[in-house]
Formats: C-alpha cells, sequence, structure tokens
C-alpha cells in the first residue's frame, strides 16, 4: 500500500478516534449531570431522557472507536506488516482479524484454566523450509470473590504452530507450570528437572527425544525468554510453542502518526519472533 | 472407646499405610526396570536386525563380520543384564567395523541402499541409547527408594541394581579383521 495512502488513512481514524472519544466524553457528562445538577431545577424534570440519551451517545461513542481501531488495523497493519514479512515467510499469509484454531491448541497445549480465547494477527507460511503459523494469544478468567468479579490474564504472548522433521510415536508436552494430577518424568539433568515439568504417556520417547545436547538447548532457548514456556512435540510432525511474554505485537498506538516509526517498530518486533523462530529450528 | 486405645489405633493405622505404600514403591519401581530392560532388547533387536540387512548388502566385503553376527551374537527374549551388554559391545564393534571398512570402498559407500541402512542404524541407535538412559534412570530411582530414611527400613534383602554400562568403543582402535 502506498505510504501517502497509510498516512491518510492513519490521520483519518485518529480523526474518527478523537470524535469518538468525544462522543464517549459528552455521553459522560450528560449522564453524570443528572447526579450532580448542574443546570438547576428545569433539568431534573427531564432527567430520566437527558441520562438515557447520554448511555446511548456513550455507547455510540464505544462503538465508533472499536469499528475504527478494527479499520485501522485492517488497512494500514495488514498492508505494513505483510510487506515486512514477505521476504521471510515463502507463501505468506496474513490477516488481523483471524486466529488459530482453538481446539486444536488446546488438545497439544495445557494452558491454565481459561473462558476467554482471544487470538488475532494470523501468520502462516513457510519460514526456512517449515511449515508455520504464528498468533497472539490472550487468555482471560473470571474470577468471583465475595462481592467483586475480577478479570484475570492468565496467559498473554504468541502461540506458535511449526512443522519438525522429528518422528515421534507419543505426545510430549514440556512446560513450566505443573499440570494437576500428573507427575511428571524425571530425567538425568537436574535443572532441567526444577525448571520444566515433562508429561508423556511414552517414557522412552522422552528419553529419545530429550537427549542431554537437547535440554541444555531447551534451557538456554528458555533463557532468553522473559515469560513462561509450553512445548509440545506432536506425532502429528508439528511443534505447538507457547510463550507467555505479554507482548502482543504489530499493535498501533492511539499517537502513531508517522509511517516509518510504525514500521521500525514492526520490524524489530518481527525481529524479536525471527530469533525465537531460529533458535526452536536450530533444536533439530 | 478410650483415648489410649484410639491413639494406637491411628498409630498402628499410620505404620500400616505407610509399610504398605512403600513396600508397593520398592515394587513398581522393580517392575519398571524391567520393563526399561525389555525396551533395551527391543531397540538392540532392531539394531540387530538393522546391522545384519546391511551385512547382506556388505556381504562379499565383510566375511568375517558376517559370521561374527550369526555365530556370536545370539539375541533372544529375557536376557540377563550381562548378557544385553555383551551383545551391545559386539554390535558396536561391527557397526565400527563397517564404517571404517566402508570408507575404503566409495562405491560401497554411496551406494543408496547403503545410505539409508546407515540411517536406519542411526535411529535404531539413537533409540537403544534412550533405553539404556531410562534403564539407568529407573535404575538410580530404585537405588534411591531403597537407600533412603525411614524407607531403608523396610528394603530388607533388596540389594541395588546395576546400571548398565557399555564400553566406550573407540572408532580409530578398531582392529579390522580381514
Amino acid at each position: 500500500m502506498d505510504k501517502q495512502k497509510l498516512m491518510a488513512s492513519l490521520k483519518r481514524q485518529r480523526n474518527i478516534k478523537l470524535l469518538a472519544v468525544g462522543l464517549i466524553a459528552f455521553g459522560l457528562i450528560l449522564f453524570f449531570s443528572n447526579f450532580f445538577n448542574f443546570f438547576g431545577g428545569f433539568y431534573t424534570e427531564i432527567s430520566m431522557s437527558t441520562a438515557f440519551s447520554g448511555m446511548l451517545i456513550i455507547l455510540l461513542g464505544a462503538l465508533v472507536l472499536a469499528h475504527s481501531n478494527k479499520i485501522l488495523k485492517k488497512e494500514v497493519v495488514e498492508a505494513l506488516v505483510f510487506e515486512i514479512l514477505l521476504d521471510d515467510i515463502d507463501g505468506l499469509v496474513f490477516t488481523t482479524d483471524r486466529s488459530v484454531d482453538e481446539d486444536e491448541f488446546k488438545q497439544h497445549i495445557t494452558f491454565p484454566g481459561y473462558d476467554s480465547f482471544n487470538s488475532n494477527d494470523l501468520i502462516s507460511g513457510a519460514y526456512r523450509g517449515h511449515q508455520l503459523e504464528i498468533s497472539d494469544l490472550h487468555l482471560t478468567r473470571t474470577e468471583h470473590t465475595g462481592k467483586s468479579t475480577t478479570t484475570v490474564t492468565v496467559f498473554e504472548g504468541k502461540i506458535i504452530k511449526l512443522a519438525m522433521p522429528i518422528k515421534l510415536e507419543s505426545e510430549i508436552k514440556i512446560s513450566q507450570l505443573s499440570p494437576l494430577f500428573s507427575k511428571s518424568i524425571d530425567l538425568e539433568d537436574v535443572e532441567f528437572n526444577k525448571l520444566f515439568n515433562v508429561n508423556s504417556l511414552d517414557e522412552h520417547e522422552v528419553f529419545y527425544l530429550l537427549t542431554p545436547p537437547m535440554m541444555e538447548k531447551i534451557k538456554a532457548f528458555q533463557k532468553t525468554l522473559d515469560g513462561d514456556l509450553y512445548m509440545t512435540f506432536s506425532p502429528n510432525g508439528f511443534l505447538y510453542l507457547a510463550i507467555d511474554n505479554h507482548i502482543n505485537d504489530f499493535e498501533l498506538k492511539i499517537t502513531d502518526q508517522d509511517v516509518k516509526e510504525i514500521v521500525a517498530r514492526f520490524k524489530n518486533e518481527w525481529q524479536l519472533v525471527k530469533d525465537i523462530l531460529d533458535q526452536v529450528i536450530e533444536m533439530f | 472407646m478410650p483415648a489410649p486405645l484410639i491413639v494406637l489405633v491411628v498409630i498402628i493405622s499410620v505404620v500400616l499405610f505407610w509399610t504398605i505404600s512403600v513396600k508397593n514403591n520398592f515394587t513398581r519401581l522393580d517392575i519398571k526396570i524391567s520393563e526399561a530392560l525389555a525396551g533395551i532388547e527391543v531397540a538392540l533387536e532392531k539394531r540387530y536386525d538393522m546391522l545384519n540387512k546391511l551385512l547382506d548388502v556388505t556381504k562379499s566385503y565383510m566375511k568375517h563380520e558376517t559370521e561374527t553376527l550369526e555365530k556370536v551374537i545370539s539375541l533372544r527374549k529375557g536376557m540377563a543384564l550381562d548378557e544385553l551388554v555383551s551383545a551391545d559391545n559386539k554390535l558396536n564393534e561391527i557397526s565400527s567395523n563397517l564404517v571404517a571398512y566402508a570408507e575404503n570402498y566409495p562405491e560401497l559407500k554411496s551406494s543408496e541402499v547403503f545410505v539409508e541402512l546407515q540411517k536406519g542404524i542411526i535411529e535404531a541407535e539413537e533409540h537403544l541409547q534412550a533405553a539404556r538412559r531410562l534403564y539407568n534412570a529407573n535404575v538410580t530411582a530404585y537405588n534411591t527408594a531403597i537407600a533412603i530414611f525411614p524407607d531403608k527400613l523396610l528394603a530388607n534383602g533388596l540389594c541395588p541394581k546395576t546400571f548398565y554400562e557399555v564400553e566406550n568403543y573407540k572408532k580409530s582402535d578398531v582392529d579390522v579383521n580381514l
């Protein structure tokens, strides 16, 4: 997409966002004015209609803001990120509003308990000859504590599905959390056993895959990450990775105006993802 | 029921529960060792089969090794640990000789069948290595369980198991017999 058009799109969406924020602010003033009686006796007589109007305006503003974000991501982020990834990913498909298959990842990775699965920014194609899918993932859980209800983030980061050349008979799950009612398989490396839980129905496959050099590579890989690591080696020929590093890539900030700055930021974010992929590929 | 009697019943129940738990643990660990040994047998057999196939291809080049494989190494089910180690060492020797020989016959070394079979042998050796490591991990768990206090009080008559140790076969020292 032409840079001029991108700039124009950014400006247009920024103006729409400002309008939306203005609508929300106005709606809030209209709503709360009933409680503070700014305008004297006449106003209190029509308080129900102004409160209701205020709520409608707030809702309208929120809808406009959400829609504007969606359009901005579609128009700007998809175009910029596609250009950045094109040299590295063969057969590249990038969509901001598609996600990985939730059931597939639930089947292969034991995430902490969650109520809501939000995934977007799906990248698919082949990197260095390995088929892959990458997506951002945000899992939340609603917790009720007496009188209050809070939404807790249980996972925020990247999920990756990568084709691997290793043939296995049984699935092997490696994670930094201890799944309930499941005993970890202990290997010779004491440090590895302390860092990770290893679960599989076939102990022999675990020892076949996790040789001493492989364990060293996984430990070194985990040290470079700023978050919990989940790895599942599946007999279907894929490695499923989840990295809880609290990073949500390829997002626009409300202050973004310069396309060059956005591109530079996205390139840095993609480089970090490439570093992860390179380390994982080097393990095989 | 008087209080001292209740206390006595509780103590006896706890001791009984602990005894059953520990004895079952020893049995479970022993069974895991037997399972792991069976895994080594399977891996050795696979390696034997792959080497046999490779020697079929190289028969004319390696008559001695073919005879060794057929006569000296007789793999059967339920072999003892020392018999498995002995068979493993002999297979190591033959495998090393094969590699050394193939270096002298480029047309053999480059043949597709030879290359495929070599890959199969490498995979078989990796599985054998995994089986050895699993066996030794189970032996470590068993030996630890019968040695730590207070469980060792119930380990009367139980001896530590032997680890599976294979000779480190140095390929540079291979005595190639023609």
